[in-house]
C-alpha cells in the first residue's frame, strides 16, 4: 500500500499520541510548550501535503482515498486553521488541568477533518464524520465545570449522534442498492431511469455531512457551540469540520448523475434553507459568540451554492475552496477578537470598544466586512467567484437569494459594530495575552490579503480538479 | 497620474492617524488639496478637440488577471468634470471647521477615505473596481454618519447602508451577468462599451438593465427608492452631508451614463422611455414633498430627489434613441445632465454646508423657529440666498445652464415629459422663497440675536463654491467643451 | 440468502430504528436517549449484515464491527457528558439544561 500517500494525516496522528503522552508526564504549568510542538506538528504536515501538490490527482488505498488539487487544498486549509486555533489556546487554558490533552484533541479533531475533504469510500466517510464528531464533542464540553459549556457538549452530541445513526442508514441504503461502498462503483452502477430510493439514501446521507457544515437541517448545534465552547474551540469548530464537509459533500454528490438522483435541487434548497435561517436566527442576537454561531450557519449556506453548481462548470471547486478559505480567516479573526478579549461576549460589553482597543476594534471591522463581502477583502472575492460560478450554471435565483441574505446580514454585523464605534466605554477591557494577539494579527492579515493578494491563490486553485 | 489622485488621499488616510491632533485639519486639508491639483492638470492636458481619444490618461496594471480584474484608470470629459467637482467639494468638506467631537484624527482619516474611494468611483475604467470604491464609498460614510452625526445617528447610518448595500448588489449581480456574455471574461469598460455584450439578449438585457437601474437608482436616488435619504442627511454632520449630496449621489447618475448607457445602448433605449417617467414622477415627487417639510435640512434633501430627476430625465432623453437620430437634441440633454450633476454638487453642497452653520449655532432645523437672521448674519444670508437662486434655476446661474439644455433637450424627444418636468421648476422656486423668506426676513426671534455670522474659514469656502456657481452661469463655455467632446461621442454624433 | 429473509432482515432494521428514532423524540431523559441511539445505531449494523448477505459480499460484516466499534466510542463520550450534565445540573432531563436559547 501506498504509504507515502497518507503521510499528511500519518503524521498528524503521530503527534497527537505523542502529545498526548508527552501531557500526561509534563508538570502543568509547562503544558503551553506542547502547542509548540502542535504548531511544529502541523507545519511539518503542511509541508508533506503541499509537496502532493506536483502530482498528479489520482485516488489511492484501493480507492478510497482520493488525492486530487481539492483534498490537497481543503487540507492544507485545514492545517492552517488549526494552526491558528492552536495559537489562541495557550493563555486561554493555561490554568485548566488538563491543558496539554487539549492539543491532542484538536490534532485528532483536524485528522477527521482532513479525513472527510479525501473521503471517496462511504465507509470512510462514515469514519471521517465520527473522528471529526467524537473530538468536536470533547472540545467543546472542555470547560467540564462550567454548565454552558457540557450543555453545548451534549447539545451537539445529540444532534450529532442522531445525524451520524442517519448517515449509516443512509449508508446502507446506498450500499443495499449498488452492492459497493466505493464512489466510483456507484457511479458506474447508478445509471439509467431515476431512483426514489437512492435519492432517500443520498439525502440521509447528505444530513449526515450537514451536520458537519452546521447546515439545515443539522445546524441546531452551531450556536450552542458557538456560544458555550471555550472561544478557541468554537474558532476550530466553526471553521475546520465545515472546510472538510464542504468537498466531502461535492465528493458525493458529483458521483450521481443529476437525471438519476435529483441533487442539484436537493443542495440549491438546502443552500437557500441554511443562508437564510442562519440569518434571520442571528439577526435578534444580543450575545455576539451566539451571533457569531448563526452567522457561520448562513456562511455554509453560500458554500452550498458551489456545491450546486459543482459540475456544470469549472469554477465551482476553486470558487467554494476560495470562498471557505476567506471564510475561515475571517471567522477565526473574530473569534480570535473575542478570545483576546477574554471572551467577552454580551453585546453591551462591547460598547466603546474602539476607544480602549482600537487594534481589536479594526480587527472586528475586517473580519465582520470581510464576512458580509465588502471589497477589497477576502470575503469579497470569495463571494463574487461564489456569484459568478452560480450565475454561469444558470442558478441566477439562487445568487439573487443569496445578495438578499448578504442584505440582512449587514444589519447584524452592523449592530456588532455601532456599539463598538459609535457607544461610550464604561469600563476596562483586559486582554489576554501575546498568542492570542499574534493569532488575531495573522487571521486579519490574511483576510486582507486573501482580497487584495487574490491573484496568485486564485491562478492556483482554478486548476484544482475533483476526481474522478 | 490618476492613481496619484486616489493614492494620495488613501495613504494619507492612515497617515493622519499619527499627526499632532492640533495640526489634522491642516494636513487634512493639504492632502485633500492634491487630488484636486492633478485632477486641474489632468483636465488641462486633456484633448478635446475631434479624433482625440474617448478615454485620456488611461493607465492599467493587471490585478486578477485570471477573472479579467485590472487597475485600469482613465478619464472622459464626463467623469473628469464630475470628479473634478467631488476633489473641490472635498476639499471644502474637510476645511470646514466642524464638531470632531475630541477625535480629530479618525474624522479626517475618514473623509481623506471617502474622498480616494469617491474619487475612484469616478476615475476607474475597470468594473469590478468600480463596484469596489462603489461599496467602499457607503462603508466610509457609515462611520461618518454614525460617530460624528447628532440625533438618532446609528440608526440613520444602519438604514443608509442596509439601503445603498442592498442597491450595490443588485448592481454586482447585473455586473456579472454582463460580463459573463464576454468571453474571455472582461472587467475592462472600454472593451465592453466597444462590443456592447447584450445586444439581441432580450430578457437577459431586461434583467440586467434592472438590476443597475435599481442599484444606480437607490443611489441617485430615484422614486420610489429615496426613502433612506432624508433621515441620512438630517443625521449626518454638515460636511457629511455636503458630500452625500455632492458627490455620492453622483455616483448613481455618473453610473447610469457610463454602464447601461454605453454598454448596452440597444437595451437602454428600449426603456429609455420608462426612464424617463420615473425621472419625471422624482422631479415632481421630490420637489412637491420638499414643499412640505418643516426641517431645513429634509426640505433640501428632498429637492436633491428632484435635481437628480433633471439629471435622469436627459439621461433618459439622450439614450432614447441608437444611433444619430435627434443627435443634437440628446447630445444637449446629455450634455445638460452632466451640467447639471456638476452644478447640483456646487450647489447643494453649499446649501448643506449652510445647513451645517444652523446645526452648530442653533442645535435646531425646524424652519419655523428662525427668522429676521439677515440682520445678525449677513454674510451667511448672502450665500444661502445666491445658493438658493441657483438651485431653483435663475439665468446666470449654473443650475440654469444645465435645466435649460435638459429641458430642450429633452422637448426634441419627449415633449410631454418636458412639459411636466418644467411644473418642477415652478414649484422648486416656491418652495426656495418660502424658506428663504423664513429663515432671513421678517422679524428676529429673540433667543437667536446673539447668532454670529460666518467665520473666516466658512467665507472662504463658500465663496471659491459660490464663485463657480457663478461662472458657470455666465461662462460656462469651458465646461461644456470637455463635457461636449464625450456626449458627442455617446450620442453618435461626429 | 433468499428474498423472503431479506425482506424480515430489513423490516425488523426498520422496526428497530423506528423504535429508536420514536425513543430519541419523546424521551426527555438524556440516558433513554442514549439508548435509543443505540438502538438505532444496532438497526444500521443489521441491515449492513442483510446488504452484505444479498451482495454476498463480506463489505457488510466489516461494516457492522465498524458499527459496533464506532457505537462504543459514541456511547463513551455521552456517558462521559452525562455524568457531567448531572453534575453541573443535578438532573438529567435534556430540558432542564437549556440555559442558552434563542
Amino acid at each position: 500500500m501506498p504509504i507515502g500517500d497518507v503521510l499528511p494525516e500519518i503524521s498528524v496522528l503521530v503527534s497527537a499520541v505523542v502529545l498526548l503522552l508527552a501531557a500526561s508526564f509534563m508538570r502543568q504549568q509547562d503544558h503551553w510548550r506542547l502547542a509548540i510542538g502542535a504548531l511544529a506538528s502541523l507545519f511539518a504536515a503542511a509541508v508533506l501535503c503541499a509537496l502532493q501538490l506536483g502530482e498528479p490527482a489520482r485516488l489511492t488505498f484501493a480507492g478510497v482515498w482520493a488525492l486530487d488539487g481539492a483534498s490537497i487544498w481543503a487540507r492544507l486549509l485545514i492545517l492552517a486553521t488549526t494552526a491558528i486555533c492552536v495559537a489562541l489556546t495557550p493563555e486561554w487554558l493555561r490554568s485548566d488541568r488538563r491543558h496539554g490533552e487539549y492539543y491532542a484533541m484538536l490534532l485528532l479533531a483536524a485528522l477527521g477533518a482532513m479525513l472527510l475533504a479525501g473521503a471517496a469510500d462511504l465507509l470512510q466517510l462514515v469514519m471521517a464524520v465520527l473522528l471529526s464528531s467524537v473530538t468536536g464533542y470533547t472540545l467543546a464540553a472542555y470547560h467540564r465545570a462550567w454548565p454552558l459549556s457540557v450543555e453545548a457538549g451534549m447539545k451537539y452530541f445529540l444532534v450529532g449522534a442522531l445525524t451520524n445513526t442517519l448517515l449509516m442508514i443512509g449508508v446502507t441504503l446506498l450500499f443495499g442498492l449498488f452492492g459497493s461502498t466505493d464512489y466510483a462503483q456507484i457511479a458506474k452502477a447508478a445509471t439509467g431511469a431515476p431512483q426514489i430510493m437512492a435519492l432517500i439514501g443520498l439525502t440521509l446521507v447528505v444530513v449526515g455531512v450537514a451536520f458537519k457544515l452546521a447546515a439545515v437541517p443539522a445546524h441546531t448545534w452551531m450556536p450552542d457551540v458557538s456560544e458555550g465552547a471555550p472561544p478557541p474551540a468554537a474558532a476550530f469548530l466553526t471553521v475546520a469540520p465545515k472546510i472538510g464537509a464542504a468537498i466531502a459533500l461535492a465528493r458525493l454528490v458529483t458521483i450521481f448523475p443529476a437525471d438519476v438522483v435529483a441533487w442539484r435541487p436537493l443542495v440549491a434548497t438546502l443552500a437557500v434553507a441554511t443562508m437564510t435561517i442562519g440569518n434571520l436566527g442571528a439577526l435578534g442576537q444580543s450575545d455576539v459568540r451566539r451571533l457569531l454561531g448563526w452567522s457561520s450557519i448562513s456562511q455554509s449556506g453560500y458554500a452550498l451554492m458551489a456545491v450546486t453548481a459543482v459540475g456544470l462548470n469549472a469554477q465551482a471547486i476553486p470558487a467554494l475552496l476560495f470562498f471557505l478559505g476567506a471564510y475561515a480567516a475571517a471567522n477565526l479573526a473574530a473569534f480570535a477578537a473575542v478570545t483576546q478579549l477574554r471572551g467577552r461576549t454580551n453585546l453591551a460589553d462591547y460598547r466603546g470598544l474602539a476607544t480602549a482597543r482600537p487594534g481589536i476594534a479594526a480587527v472586528l471591522v475586517v473580519s465582520f466586512l470581510s464576512l458580509v463581502g465588502i471589497p477589497p477583502l477576502g470575503g469579497f472575492v470569495g463571494k463574487l467567484a461564489l456569484f459568478v460560478t452560480t450565475i454561469e450554471a444558470g442558478y441566477a435565483w439562487l445568487a439573487v437569494i443569496a445578495v438578499i441574505n448578504t442584505v440582512v446580514s449587514l444589519v447584524y454585523y452592523l449592530r456588532v459594530l455601532g456599539p463598538v464605534y459609535f457607544g461610550d466605554l464604561d469600563g476596562p477591557v483586559p486582554v489576554l495575552g501575546g498568542w492570542a494577539q499574534k493569532a488575531l494579527y495573522l487571521a486579519t492579515l490574511l483576510t486582507i490579503g486573501l482580497g487584495i493578494l487574490a491573484e496568485p491563490l486564485w491562478s492556483e486553485l482554478g486548476r484544482v480538479m475533483l476526481l474522478p | 497620474m490618476l492613481t496619484l489622485t486616489i493614492l494620495v488621499p488613501l495613504i494619507g488616510a492612515l497617515a493622519i492617524l499619527y499627526v499632532n491632533e492640533d495640526r489634522c485639519r491642516k494636513v487634512a486639508c493639504v492632502l485633500g488639496a492634491i487630488p484636486l491639483l492633478l485632477l486641474i492638470i489632468a483636465w488641462i492636458g486633456f484633448d478635446t478637440g475631434a479624433g482625440a481619444p474617448v478615454f485620456q490618461w488611461v493607465e492599467s496594471y493587471p490585478w486578477i488577471p485570471s477573472l479579467g480584474v485590472g487597475w485600469r484608470m482613465g478619464v472622459d470629459g464626463i467623469a473628469l468634470a464630475i470628479a473634478t467637482m467631488s476633489a473641490l467639494l472635498f476639499v471644502a468638506a474637510i476645511a470646514w471647521p466642524a464638531e470632531t467631537q475630541g477625535r480629530p484624527r479618525q474624522y479626517y482619516a475618514w473623509f481623506l477615505f471617502l474622498e480616494a474611494v469617491s474619487l475612484g468611483v469616478f476615475l476607474t475604467l475597470d468594473l469590478l473596481l468600480f463596484y469596489v470604491f462603489f461599496d467602499l464609498s457607503l462603508v466610509g460614510l457609515f462611520f461618518l454618519i454614525g460617530r460624528w452625526g447628532h440625533g438618532d445617528a446609528q440608526r440613520a447610518a444602519l438604514k443608509f447602508f442596509v439601503y445603498t448595500f442592498a442597491g450595490s448588489l443588485a448592481m454586482l449581480l447585473a455586473i456579472i451577468a454582463l460580463v459573463l456574455t464576454t468571453d474571455p471574461v472582461t472587467f475592462d469598460m472600454r472593451e465592453l462599451i466597444a462590443r456592447q455584450p447584450l445586444a439581441g439578449m432580450d430578457v437577459r438585457g431586461a434583467l440586467v438593465l434592472l438590476g443597475f437601474v435599481i442599484g444606480l437608482g437607490i443611489k441617485t436616488p430615484f422614486v420610489p427608492l429615496h426613502t433612506w435619504l432624508p433621515p441620512a442627511h438630517v443625521d449626518a454632520p454638515g460636511p457629511a452631508s455636503a458630500i452625500l449630496a455632492g458627490v455620492l449621489l453622483k455616483m448613481g447618475t455618473y453610473g447610469l451614463i457610463r454602464i447601461p448607457f454605453s454598454m448596452m445602448s440597444a437595451t437602454f433605449a428600449r426603456y429609455a422611455f420608462a426612464l424617463g417617467i420615473v425621472a419625471v414622477v422624482s422631479i415632481l415627487w421630490g420637489a412637491l414633498v420638499a414643499m412640505a417639510q418643516r426641517d431645513l435640512k429634509r426640505r433640501i434633501a428632498y429637492t436633491s430627489v428632484n435635481h437628480m430627476g433633471y439629471s435622469l430625465l436627459g439621461i433618459a432623453a439622450a439614450g432614447a434613441l441608437v444611433g444619430g437620430g435627434e443627435q443634437a437634441a440628446r447630445q444637449m440633454a446629455l450634455t445638460g445632465a452632466t451640467v447639471e450633476m456638476v452644478a447640483h454638487g456646487l450647489i447643494t453642497g453649499s446649501l448643506f454646508l449652510i445647513c451645517g452653520v444652523f446645526w452648530q449655532r442653533g442645535r435646531e432645523y425646524d424652519l419655523q423657529t428662525y427668522g429676521g437672521l439677515a440682520q445678525v448674519a449677513p454674510r451667511l444670508t448672502g450665500f444661502a440666498v445666491l445658493a438658493s437662486f441657483a438651485s431653483l434655476g435663475l439665468p446666470g446661474l449654473a443650475g440654469f445652464v444645465a435645466e435649460l439644455q435638459i429641458f430642450v433637450g429633452t422637448f426634441g424627444v419627449y415633449p410631454w415629459l418636458a412639459a411636466i418636468g418644467l411644473v418642477g421648476i415652478l414649484i422648486t422656486a416656491a418652495l426656495f422663497l418660502q424658506m428663504l423668506q423664513q429663515l432671513f426676513f421678517g422679524e428676529l426671534p429673540a433667543r437667536w440675536s446673539d447668532f454670529s455670522d460666518l467665520g473666516r474659514v466658512e467665507t472662504r469656502m463658500l465663496t471659491v463654491l459660490a464663485v463657480l456657481v457663478v461662472v458657470i452661469g455666465i461662462y460656462p463655455v469651458w465646461l461644456l467643451t470637455l463635457i461636449n467632446s464625450t456626449t458627442a461621442v455617446l450620442t453618435g454624433g461626429p | 440468502m433468499n428474498e423472503l429473509s431479506m425482506v424480515y432482515g430489513m423490516g425488523l432494521a426498520a422496526l428497530l430504528f423506528l423504535l429508536g428514532f420514536i425513543g430519541v423524540v419523546i424521551r426527555r431523559n438524556t440516558l433513554f436517549v442514549l439508548m435509543c441511539l443505540e438502538i438505532m445505531i444496532n438497526a444500521a449494523g443489521l441491515a449492513f449484515i442483510v446488504a452484505g448477505a444479498r451482495w454476498s459480499s463480506p463489505d457488510g460484516n466489516t461494516m457492522f464491527i465498524l458499527i459496533i466499534a464506532v457505537a462504543a466510542a459514541e456511547a463513551a463520550i455521552g456517558l462521559g457528558l452525562l455524568l457531567q450534565l448531572q453534575k453541573r445540573f443535578r438532573t438529567i432531563d435534556i430540558d432542564a439544561a437549556s440555559e442558552m436559547h434563542g
